[in-house]
């Protein structure tokens, strides 16, 4: 019951600051803390707020943000950077996907 | 760009890691601040680049995750230095290195002066050395301040002196004073005489008697202003009074000289052969490098001096010296007439400007006569010149007085005799 409860309200948080930061027209990565990806063509992908690398292979990398896992499909990746906030995948790119 | 250097400042390692959750592993590496880059996928491990400092904190990570870490190589500047700090002589090598460039560049190995246009820069140099802050001088134990005053002091006409050490050059600027006019005396008594001969064009005068007048025809050693004045004449005595003579007198001379120019002249020939000598000076030392005899008959000789340097201010005193010896032939052409009067005539020209006209002398008049003379022409100039011809000419007052009183005496005794 008690998870239950503190989901709800926790769900109700959510709305409240996102009917709040859609008044106000507020940067959405910055106060919902969604990740921000950036893709450049087919060969490179940033994803800043992430929150840890799932899996990592040459053909697929699955990073965790908020929103869930974001897969990438594609051959030879490569991360070329990664910080705690921010992880920069190149490589070719084959596809691109939320998986909630 | 910045990146790279500041990678290269920290130092990096390229590691590979096995095992079961790499994922985990770099998780929990990047939630604890390791910066990682360049992460690649191998078969059944991961290679990535990580920075030196880090690799501590990743060991407790491995240790975590269960994965092994190997470190494949290591780059940047602490790998660098301690790797050759092992090899103790090239680090001696280095640091003794850094020894000679410091003390080299502690002396004085060069001294510039500037602002001096009547003191002549070896005269000055030669007293610097003399005082031991010349050339080859500790420039610790300089002071900027002794060598002005030394400066001021041994030479009268600096009206301002200041130095400056610039790595291994001293520089001297300073200003010279306006030279002082010429003070005559003007309470010594003095005739003016005649320095040439000349017909005289315009004569003032401001003090004394004039004895000439315009186109009065005048002798070399001639009185032209009597600084003997008579004040007061009776028939018992004359009274004398002795001015100093000035005036401006101004005559037409005649002045003559003589130019020849030979027809023929001889030619240098260049051959385009050409051969390099290069030569090592260590202070001043020349020491032969690559001697190379040029087996030439006739060449001039180009010499080019390279200064070793470190900037623009720190001079070593190592000099290279590059030597071009260039051959040529020789062959003497023939002029014309007309060419080599054209030539003497601009040589006139060119003494006329250099003797007269910068002397403030006024030419009126100027005939060429052409002459030909063994092998060439010569230039015979005659010249009709307006110059101030006065001289002065001191009175010996004294003797002035007593020739007077003799020969006043002998008229005096005449009647008596």
């Amino acid at each position: 019951m008690d998870q239950k409860r503190i989901k709800k309200k926790q769900e109700q948080d959510t709305s409240i600051k996102n009917k709040l930061t859609n008044l106000f027209e507020l940067p959405k990565d910055v106060v919902l803390n969604l990740p921000l990806i950036t893709i450049v063509g087919n060969k490179e992908i940033q994803i800043e707020n992430y929150k840890g690398i799932v899996e990592y292979s040459e053909e697929m990398i699955k990073v965790k943000t908020t929103v869930g896992v974001i897969k990438v499909n594609g051959k030879k990746l490569f991360v070329k950077l990664i910080t705690s906030e921010n992880i920069q995948i190149t490589g070719f790119i084959k596809s691109f996907e939320y998986m909630t | 760009m910045f990146l790279v250097i500041w990678k290269a400042i920290k130092g990096y390692a390229f590691i590979e890691i096995t095992g079961f959750s790499v994922e985990r592993f770099i998780n929990l590496a990047i939630n604890k601040g390791v910066y990682i880059w360049n992460i690649q996928h191998k078969r059944n491990s991961v290679i990535m680049n990580v920075s030196l400092p880090a690799l501590e904190l990743l060991d407790t990570c491995a240790a975590k995750t269960r994965c092994e870490i190997k470190i494949i190589n290591e780059y940047g500047l602490p790998t660098l230095f301690r790797r050759y700090c092992k090899r103790k002589i090239l680090l001696f090598g280095v640091i003794l290195f850094c020894g000679i460039i410091y003390l080299l560049s502690s002396f004085i190995w060069e001294i510039e002066v500037n602002g001096n246009e009547k003191l002549v820069t070896s005269e000055i140099l030669e007293f610097l050395k003399n005082e031991d802050t010349g050339i080859g001088s500790f420039t610790f134990r300089l002071k900027g301040k002794d060598i002005e005053a030394s400066l001021l002091n041994r030479f009268k006409n600096i009206s301002w002196v200041s130095t400056e050490i610039k790595g291994t050059k001293l520089i001297i600027n300073m200003v010279e004073t306006v030279d002082k006019p010429e003070e005559k005396d003007t309470t010594i008594p003095c005739n003016i005489i005649a320095a040439e001969d000349g017909v005289i064009y315009s004569i003032v005068v401001s003090a004394g008697h004039p004895l000439v007048k315009k186109k009065d025809v005048v002798l070399k050693d001639d009185l032209l202003v009597n600084g003997e004045l008579v004040v007061k004449e009776d028939e018992e005595s004359t009274l004398y009074k002795y001015v100093h003579a000035e005036g401006k007198i101004i005559a037409k001379t005649m002045d003559q000289f003589e130019i020849y120019e030979s027809k023929a002249i001889i030619k240098k020939i260049y051959t385009h052969e050409h051969k390099k000598e290069y030569r090592l000076s260590v202070m001043g030392h020349t020491l032969p490098y690559l001697r190379v005899k040029p087996k030439f008959e006739k060449y001039d000789q180009l010499i080019y001096n390279k200064k070793l340097e470190i900037g623009k201010d720190i001079i070593l005193p190592f000099e290279l010296i590059m030597i071009q010896y260039n051959e040529y032939s020789t062959k003497t052409i023939n002029r014309s007439e007309e060419e080599v009067k054209k030539i003497l005539q601009y040589r006139v020209k060119r003494k006329i400007e250099e003797d007269y006209i910068k002397k403030d002398k006024e030419v009126i008049h100027q005939d060429i006569t052409y002459m030909k003379e063994n092998q060439g022409i010569k230039a015979k100039v005659d010249l009709v010149v307006l110059k101030s011809i006065g001289e002065s000419q001191n009175i010996n007052v004294e003797e002035r007085r007593n020739d007077l009183i003799e020969s006043t005496d002998g008229e005096n005794n005449k009647p008596a005799n």
